[in-house]
């Protein structure tokens, strides 16, 4: 079983819409299993929905409940199985990671891959997953291509050279709504990982549509 | 056992007449002893309720024993919990319930059982 991290220097680039529809289509070929974990704010279910029923024990294991995405049976686990709508995490660091370690260690996973959706940024979460699951894991970033999302891009660029996690693609998503774009992929280039550009589109904002992520699903596989 | 709790207690009996609880956790703990220490505070007093799998039976105490998990709360909250006029979930993701794990396991892992079974619970009693 391998890990498929999504991960982006910065939030709001379409880090969970790439996770997600990414996850859709990899069910199609594979046993995959979806984490959601932005811990704090949680928001894949969104896209994907949230399983009927909950987590349950097994085993001396916690056994992750399935949803159904397009047809297909995926294992998934998300705080937004355990927390209300609208009510906010109040809880320290320190029991966040917590969380972290029962989804990833103590949770029976029954899949040939997992796409996680990370947090954004280098905290605290992203650095302890690492160290969980970084000899089994690769990552897909997902970046802006704009300066700011840039910046943040190279220093988790680094974070993952550090922990020797290798690198499938570099997603350059809302490709079309930035007009520097093509300077920023010719900057990322240098990153010798394979590049994918994604326009924005109404169709993407709305949700599912994993057609347009088989061009992405081919470089990582 | 503080007075307090007489209120819920026609609330408690929906509980145990359902029988819904004690057959999930003879499922999910076949084979296991598994328990929880209920710990509800009151100005410095507490009540302590055991609740446990004990050889596939389910077995409640009044008192401390030993137990896989402790559940620590505030004896109103569990009332207004009981009482359906708030959220286990929400309580305890906003740090006024108090979880301990004294089987090894992360903390997290009890917390997310315990919030399923109290939705079940939140079903039950509506």
């Amino acid at each position: 079983m391998r890990f498929l991290l999504t991960m982006s220097g910065k939030g709001g680039v379409g880090k969970t819409t790439v996770a997600s529809n990414l996850a859709a289509l990899l069910a199609r070929k594979f046993r995959t299993g979806f984490i959601d974990l932005d811990i704090y704010g949680p928001n894949a279910h969104l896209i994907l929905g949230l399983p009927e029923v909950p987590a349950i024990e097994q085993g001396e294991m916690l056994v992750p409940p399935t949803i159904n995405v397009n047809g297909r049976e995926m294992q998934f686990m998300s705080m937004a199985m355990f927390l209300p709508e609208g009510i906010g995490l109040a809880i320290r660091a320190e029991f966040i990671l917590d969380i972290v370690k029962t989804i990833i260690q103590f949770t029976r996973w029954d899949c040939d891959l997992i796409v996680v959706d990370m947090p954004p940024g280098s905290q605290d979460v992203v650095n302890y997953t690492l160290e969980l699951v970084a000899p089994r894991a690769q990552a897909v970033l997902v970046t802006e291509p704009h300066r700011m999302s840039y910046s943040d891009c190279l220093r988790l660029h680094d974070i993952l050279r550090l922990k020797d996690v290798e690198l499938k693609a570099i997603v350059l998503n809302k490709y079309n709504l930035f007009k520097d774009a093509a300077a920023f992929e010719a900057e990322i280039s240098r990153f010798s990982a394979p590049i994918v550009k994604l326009d924005w589109s109404e169709e993407i904002q709305d949700g599912l549509c994993p057609e347009l992520f088989e061009e992405l699903m081919e470089v990582v596989l | 056992m503080n007075p307090k709790l007489l209120s819920i207690i026609p609330k408690l009996v929906k509980i145990s007449i359902s029988q819904w609880w004690a057959r999930r956790l003879l499922e999910a703990y076949k084979g296991v002893n598994r328990s929880c220490q209920l710990i509800l505070l009151d100005d410095g007093d507490e009540t302590a309720i055991w609740i446990g799998i004990e050889d596939g039976e389910v077995k409640a105490k009044i008192g401390r024993h030993p137990a896989t998990t402790t559940v620590t709360m505030d004896v109103d909250l569990f009332i207004d919990i009981i009482k359906g006029r708030i959220d286990f979930r929400e309580c305890l993701w906003h740090g006024l319930i108090k979880i301990e794990s004294h089987d090894g396991r992360p903390w997290s892992y009890h917390a997310f059982l315990w919030a399923g079974f109290w939705e079940r619970i939140a079903e039950i009693l509506r």
